[in-house]
């Protein structure tokens, strides 16, 4: 009977148990008991679910299921704090070791959704940057702004406004003015992180000279023909010339011009060029005018020489006038030199190609006549024997540097070879003798019978 | 004729024993030093020995220095155990005239090389043969030493062989001196 009662109670049991566990399956309800049957981490609301009486020892208890915050882009430990007493932090990777100070990047599961209090958020983590850099929150990235076109000031002003450092900043010849960005990097419209540098890339002017060729003197009324040129030349350059007597020429395509100088006197002729964003203007061209056609020559000599050693001008004007100035140009740019003779001396200092001239004077200061330009070549003095010794020497030192390595090669196998030879004089300088040695032979006596036939008394025969 | 008793089988080997024309001694000494000089160049190389040719002929003459008289014949005569046992002592001495009879000799003699007074080598061992054929010899003995040789007529032949040298001589007469003194004598035992 006893054993039929403890059956029965047993069968109770059991079917209460699988009815409470049918009922922790659904949704919104928290089991507690007392005891607990495993460890709990929700101790927040544990004073939610205390059991009635001792009798009943199990009860349910319907309570909202809290929302998962937001921890990403927070620090391990302020998200510590955040979630502390609700929920758990856990790394998704369990093997990498998490810092306080790194920065949760992302989690599992979302903020705002719900989960049972205690849960565990799976944390993704950045590992700590440099203390100096450090920050809890990703840079927020700028655009990059565009440069191009601006000047060079304005572009560093932009930079500096915005957050960005100035970068690299490159020159590159142009036809746009000086100093405009013609190209940067990063290009719009890629992001940076603040402070981060911008580079670009500025315009050069292309720079150019313009000269004006022609005949330096005349007669009146030749008529004479002056050409501009333009260094390095641009398309659809207008040009225009003043011819030294108040005469100015049309801005024109044309680079050539015709002229005829009605009166005897001395004109600079200038030409003039203007092009899309350049214009430049030439250096004069002295042109005599005079009833009488002056031609002035000058001659170097020699037309090469070597830096320090003087060269010999001589000037010459054809038909010859008395009393004229000259004044040379050597091209060096030195001083003008006048002179009221026709020979001078020069000097040039560096090695180099010169172009040099002489202006004649008339006694009558009104004609100057220029010479045709003349070029003379300095080459460079041959150095002091010490500088070719070292030079010499640089140009040939592996070779010198090999001999010496032979050399000590030589001397050392000729010192070794001397000293084989000193032991081997001093071995042969030891005393050597060859002493004959004659041992005792073997004898031997044949003869017949007895070897003496007779002995003598002395005593007999000495009496 | 008073350096007759000390003929040796060098002048023997060289040439006419009464003569000893240096000439044919140098061309026997030249001889044996060429062969004698590639044994040493093996011994000693450090010495050019090329240079030393004379001096190994030279050399080579006195391995060949062997006292006819002292060297050969008393040492043979006294050899025979006879003459020791007949011959008494006798104040007033004995002159003993012996048969005619063949003295023979062998030898082999050579050089020794040594180097700062260390013997390091041992060259040139000569092979030298000699018979030698006497009549009328006699020997003055007093109180058990030979003290003269009466010389008779001698006369023999030898041969000289080195390596690859050989050399054999017939020595026809050689001539001694009738009376050769022996000084204090030489004991017959």
């Amino acid at each position: 009977m006893k054993d039929s009662c403890g059956r029965i109670w047993w069968l109770i049991r059991k079917l209460e148990a699988m009815v409470v566990g049918a009922l922790l399956c659904l949704p919104g309800l928290l089991h507690a008991q007392t005891p607990e049957l495993a460890p709990s981490k929700v101790q927040a609301n544990a004073n939610l679910a205390k059991p009635q009486s001792a009798a009943a020892s199990q009860t349910m208890v319907f309570v909202p299921q809290p929302k998962i915050p937001n921890v990403t882009g927070f620090t391990v430990l302020e998200a510590q704090r955040i979630v502390a007493g609700h929920f758990t932090l856990a790394a998704a990777d369990r093997r990498s070791k998490i810092s306080l100070q790194d920065v949760i990047t992302d989690q599992l599961p979302k903020p705002d959704t719900t989960a049972k209090a205690g849960a565990e958020i799976e944390i993704w983590v950045k590992q700590r940057a440099p203390a100096s850099n450090y920050s809890p929150l990703p840079p927020k990235l700028l655009p990059v702004p565009n440069l191009v076109g601006h000047t060079r000031e304005s572009a560093i002003e932009i930079l500096n406004a915005i957050g960005f450092s100035v970068g690299k900043m490159g020159t590159q010849e142009s036809e746009e003015g000086d100093g405009i960005v013609l190209s940067q990097y990063p290009t719009p419209p890629a992001t940076a992180a603040p402070k981060s540098p911008v580079s670009f890339t500025v315009s050069k002017q292309i720079q150019r000279t313009l000269t004006v060729t022609g005949p330096a003197s005349c007669k009146p009324g030749d008529t004479l023909t002056f050409v501009a040129h333009l260094d390095p030349p641009f398309p659809s350059t207008r040009y225009q010339f003043t011819f030294g007597d108040g005469i100015t020429s049309n801005w024109d395509f044309n680079p050539a011009r015709v002229y005829a100088f009605p009166a005897d006197g001395n004109y600079e002729v200038r030409a003039f060029a203007a092009w899309d964003g350049g214009k430049a203007e030439s250096e004069p061209l002295t042109v005599t005018v005079h009833s009488i056609g002056y031609v002035a020559t000058l001659t170097p000599s020699p037309t090469q020489q070597t830096e320090g050693k003087a060269i010999q001008f001589h000037a010459e004007l054809d038909p010859a006038a008395e009393n004229v100035h000259y004044v040379f140009d050597f091209g060096d740019k030195t001083k003008l030199q006048p002179s009221d003779s026709p020979d001078l001396l020069h000097v040039y200092s560096r090695p180099g190609s010169y172009t040099t001239r002489v202006s004649i004077s008339l006694p009558d200061h009104e004609h100057k006549i220029m010479s045709a330009p003349t070029s003379v070549t300095i080459v460079a003095a041959e150095p002091p024997l010490v500088v070719k010794t070292g030079r010499w020497l640089n140009e040939n030192k592996h070779w010198i540097i090999g001999g010496v390595v032979l050399l000590s090669c030589g001397f050392a196998l000729g010192g070794i070879h001397d000293t084989w030879q000193r032991n081997r004089r001093k071995l042969a300088r030891s005393k050597i003798e060859l002493r004959p040695v004659i041992p005792s032979g073997k004898l031997r006596v044949r003869v017949q019978g007895r070897l003496w036939s007779r002995i003598e008394s002395l005593r007999g025969r000495n009496g | 004729m008073a350096e007759t008793d000390k003929i040796t089988l060098a002048e023997l080997f060289a040439g006419d024993a009464k003569e000893h024309p240096s000439a044919k001694r140098s061309a026997l000494g030249h001889n044996l030093a060429l062969k004698i000089k590639v044994e040493l160049s093996a011994e000693q190389p450090q010495v050019d020995w090329n240079s030393q040719i004379d001096f190994l002929a030279g050399k080579a003459m006195e391995m060949l220095r062997i006292p006819l008289v002292t060297g050969i014949l008393v040492p043979a005569w006294r050899l025979y155990e006879d003459l020791d046992n007949r011959i008494t002592d006798d104040g007033d001495g004995k002159i003993v005239w012996l048969a005619q009879h063949v003295v023979s000799s062998e030898h082999h003699p050579h050089l020794d090389v040594v180097c700062d007074g260390v013997h390091t080598a041992e060259v040139a061992s000569l092979d030298v043969s000699a018979d030698f054929t006497l009549s009328g010899f006699g020997l003055v003995v007093q109180r058990g030493k030979i003290t003269k040789i009466r010389a008779g007529t001698i006369e023999g032949s030898g041969s000289l062989g080195f390596k690859s040298f050989r050399m054999e001589k017939t020595f026809s007469e050689i001539k001694l001196a009738n009376e050769i003194e022996l000084g204090e004598g030489i004991p017959l035992r």
